[in-house]
């Protein structure tokens, strides 16, 4: 299994892999900081789940949804960001993220949602 | 009052804009369940100003007719709330309020900036393993022309400024939210961010 | 408190209980729905209602004025955010309508409120609304917005007031270091100059002001002692104009009454400087006029002892002729001319002292300066038949400027004799009495020449510049009056009637 996780910000990808390293080992996961460099990522070592933050500059997460997609449709997407409003959320699923989950994430999350992808 | 300037480096500076995004996000989530409408975020930018260069900054509003309201927070992490919405933003909010007369426009806008400062706040608070309570009447609309005689400004030497957008596209909403710390709370909140990011090494 | 807990939906400690209902602010709990679930002992004495009364009904239906979808909306949001939302005395002005019973005016007639809603449980959608009097805050708030108005418009006067004086008074402000630190735009436009020529400059050292160095020392002390001082000075300005300026320096004072510099208000006395010297060369001519006349009085008495000595001449030339010329007739007449030329010598010595500007205080008897003064009028005297009385004690001496008196009578007798003209008067006369009193001599001069109409009287004085009035307004009493109060250290009056018109000098009898 291979994870990417997506992320403007090193606190929050570094927060992401500190409870995702519980779970798996940390030579199977990825990191990217934006759209962009996730698709390329995508492309080249086709992870299994890709954490995807929303806001981020030059590609946000609502634009990279369906090119990582397209890329590899097997992915599962986990959308993680702070923006939590409903239509935030709808909009991700609509787009083809698995889930939606508010940050930040603890291990106690992260349990449940590598239990709900399996 | 401690002269010596504060800086932040990246590292710092990214834990800082995390956390604002957090709480930040938790705010317009509020703000959105309320006005039953969708905010498109923004990335924070954080800037640390002398406090002439914040009031040169907030100049740049007197072009048009803005209100300017603040919140004080206290606790570890104290500071100050700015909020800025134009007049035509103001009256679209007020729309969305159900709020008919010129009178509670004041009101309006003061309800917007008490839920997105104290939400904001608050998480951010939080996040930092820390509580803030909010002074009571420290809510206030200040006409923007006395904005440099205000005394509260005055107690600030330098500070931390965090400038958020909130941006409802659809209703015509925008505002700009800025959170002012003084001296001691900016020691405080470099130590704190340090022990986090201590604490995911 | 026989408040028992279980009226109430929650559990609530008998210290809390305590304070809740001593507490000097309404405390109410509130759900969701608006219904009441705790009403404090504050809310009970202000509204008049019983907690009993009021539990579990909904707020609205007791306070008509509550708008149900604000307050409903707050206290959703402050279960939602789990922070406190206000209502503010500036906006909402009251939540629950209790009528003002403070003594004294108020502006208002219901008390102006500050809620806070703090949420409670959020699981029963329970809040707390705390409110506070906020009527004393409000008063003060309307009282101050009043006064702001005021002050408003009183600043927008005095805003007013100084363009006015910066448009139209010429002001000059110097600091301690006597640097100039501001000038008025009147005083700019005047000058011809900018107020970066002019800020900064010291000054003395600006060399336009050309001060004299008396004038100089004098600005110097009364800058040093910090006093009041007033001076003329002529400058130039930028076109070549000549101007003249009365300063007056005044101290300034900040509002500790610290001494922090001077202010100079100007004033353009140019118009007056001119007219001063127009004044001064309308004198002067009338001294020229006045020489004139001299000098055909002085032809007029010649022309007498002239002749006479003419016919002394003719005499002795026909005695010679006849060989009558004797020793005898030659020495009468030698003496004859003699005296008539001593007599001559003595009229130009006379003539002469009446110009003569370098005076010396001399003692004389007043009588003589009286005879004196008639010689300069004998050719009038004649011609209009006048008579001159006098009552002047023969020992009254008096120290002063001769010369300078004798002027001052002639005038006044040319005035008189002036005012005979063109009228038929039988009597012509002029009364001299001249008296001792204390250490003054009082001088009347009295004529009967018809008075000086009221509407004039207080004009005599006064320069009239057409010498040719008949209507003794000549330069003669303005003269007078000068000479007398600036040389003779005396005073000068005039009263009249339809008849006389007494002219009162009154002289020092040592100057
Ligand atoms: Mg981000």
């Amino acid at each position: 299994m291979r994870y990417l996780v997506t992320d403007d910000s090193k606190l929050a990808r570094m927060t992401l892999i500190k409870s995702l390293t519980k779970f798996v080992d940390n030579s199977q996961i990825m990191q990217a900081t934006n759209g962009n460099e996730a698709i390329d990522i995508v492309d080249k070592y086709k992870p299994d789940i890709v954490f995807l933050d929303l806001t981020m500059p030059e590609m946000d997460g609502y634009e990279a949804i369906p090119k990582i997609l397209k890329s590899n449709p097997k992915t599962k997407i986990v959308v993680v960001s702070a923006d939590i409003q409903t239509k935030a959320k709808e909009m991700a699923i609509s787009l083809g993220a698995k889930l939606h989950v508010q940050k930040p994430i603890n291990s106690q999350t992260m349990q449940e949602i590598l239990e709900l992808l399996e | 009052m401690n002269l010596e300037k504060i800086t932040f480096n990246d590292d710092e500076k990214d834990v800082l804009q995390e956390l604002i995004n957090i709480a930040y996000g938790n705010a317009t989530a509020i703000v959105a369940d309320i006005l039953d409408a969708f905010a498109s975020l923004s990335v924070p930018i954080i800037e640390v100003m002398t406090i002439n260069e914040l009031l040169f900054k907030f100049n740049n509003f007197k072009h048009s007719s803005y209100f300017f309201s603040t919140q004080a927070f206290i606790g570890d992490f104290s500071g100050e709330c700015a909020f800025f919405i134009n007049e035509e933003s103001a009256n679209n909010l007020a729309k969305h309020l159900d709020i008919d007369n010129v009178a509670d426009l004041d009101d309006a806008i003061l309800e917007l900036t008490n839920i997105l400062t104290s939400s904001l706040t608050m998480r951010l608070a939080q996040e930092m393993h820390t509580e803030v309570t909010y002074s009571l009447p420290n809510i206030s609309k200040i006409p923007l022309s006395e904005l440099s005689n205000s005394k509260t400004l005055q107690y600030y030497s330098q500070v931390i400024v965090i400038d958020t957008k909130l941006n409802f596209k659809e209703q015509h909403i925008d505002g700009q939210i800025f959170i002012l710390t003084k001296d001691g709370s900016m020691q405080w909140l470099k130590k704190q961010l340090n022990i986090i990011l201590k604490s995911l090494i | 408190m026989a408040q028992e807990t279980a009226k109430h939906n929650f559990e609530i400690s008998d210290i809390t209980q305590k304070i809740i209902a001593n507490i000097d602010s309404g405390v109410l709990v509130l759900d969701d729905e608006l219904n009441i679930h705790s009403f404090n002992k504050w809310l009970e004495l202000h509204t008049s209602l019983k907690e009993e009364k009021v539990l579990n009904k909904k707020i609205n239906d007791l306070f008509n004025n509550i708008n149900v979808k604000i307050l409903t909306r707050k206290i959703k949001t402050a279960l939602k955010i789990q922070t406190p939302t206000y209502y503010t005395s500036n906006t909402s002005k009251y939540l629950i309508p209790i009528q003002n019973n403070q003594i004294g005016t108020s502006k208002y007639s219901f008390m102006q409120q500050d809620v806070s809603i703090i949420p409670l449980c959020d699981v029963k959608k329970l809040v707390a609304l705390i409110i506070t009097n906020k009527t004393n805050m409000a008063n003060t708030h309307a009282l101050l917005k009043e006064n702001i108005v005021v002050v408003e418009k009183l600043h927008n006067e005095v805003i007013k007031e100084r363009e006015i004086i910066d448009r139209r008074v010429l002001l000059v402000k110097i600091n301690k270091e006597l640097i100039i630190t501001d000038a008025s735009k009147a005083y700019l436009k005047l000058s011809n100059y900018t107020k970066d020529q002019l800020l900064g400059k010291s000054f003395f050292s600006f060399k336009k002001y050309n001060f004299s160095k008396k004038l100089k020392e004098e600005i110097i002390h009364h800058i040093k002692t910090q006093s009041l001082f007033k001076f003329e000075y002529k400058t130039i300005i930028k076109n070549a104009e000549e101007l003249w300026f009365k300063v007056t320096l005044v101290p300034e004072y900040d509002i500790n009454d610290k001494h922090i510099g001077f202010l100079l208000f100007k004033n353009n006395i140019t118009a007056s400087k001119e007219l001063q010297t127009h004044q001064e060369q309308v004198i002067l001519n009338s001294r020229f006029t006045a020489m004139e006349e001299m000098i055909n009085m002085i032809a007029h008495q010649w022309r007498q002892p002239l002749s006479q000595m003419s016919s002394i001449f003719i005499n002795i030339k026909l005695k010679k002729d006849l060989g009558t010329l004797d020793a005898q007739y030659l020495d009468n007449a030698h003496n004859d001319i003699y005296n008539t030329i001593q007599y001559l010598s003595t009229l130009i010595d006379d003539f002469r002292g009446y110009f003569n500007e370098d005076e010396y205080i001399t003692e004389v008897a007043f009588h003589n300066i009286f005879e004196k003064s008639k010689i300069f009028i004998q050719s009038n005297q004649k011609i209009d038949k006048i008579t001159y009385i006098q009552n002047i004690d023969k020992d009254l001496k008096i120290s002063t400027y001769k010369n300078k008196l004798i002027h001052v009578i002639v005038n006044i007798f040319k005035n008189s004799i002036d005012a005979f003209k063109d009228k038929k008067i039988k009597n012509k006369k002029i009364t001299i009495n001249a008296t001792k009193e204390n250490n003054y001599i009082l001088i009347h001069i009295i004529d009967n020449a018809g008075g000086i109409k009221k509407d004039i009287i207080k004009k005599v004085f006064e320069p009239y510049f057409s010498t040719k009035s008949k209507n003794r307004t000549g330069l003669g009493l303005y003269m007078s009056k000068k000479i007398v109060q600036e040389n003779l250290n005396g005073t000068i009056s005039v009263t009249s009637n339809n008849e006389n018109t007494d002219l009162l000098i009154k002289l020092p009898l040592q100057l």
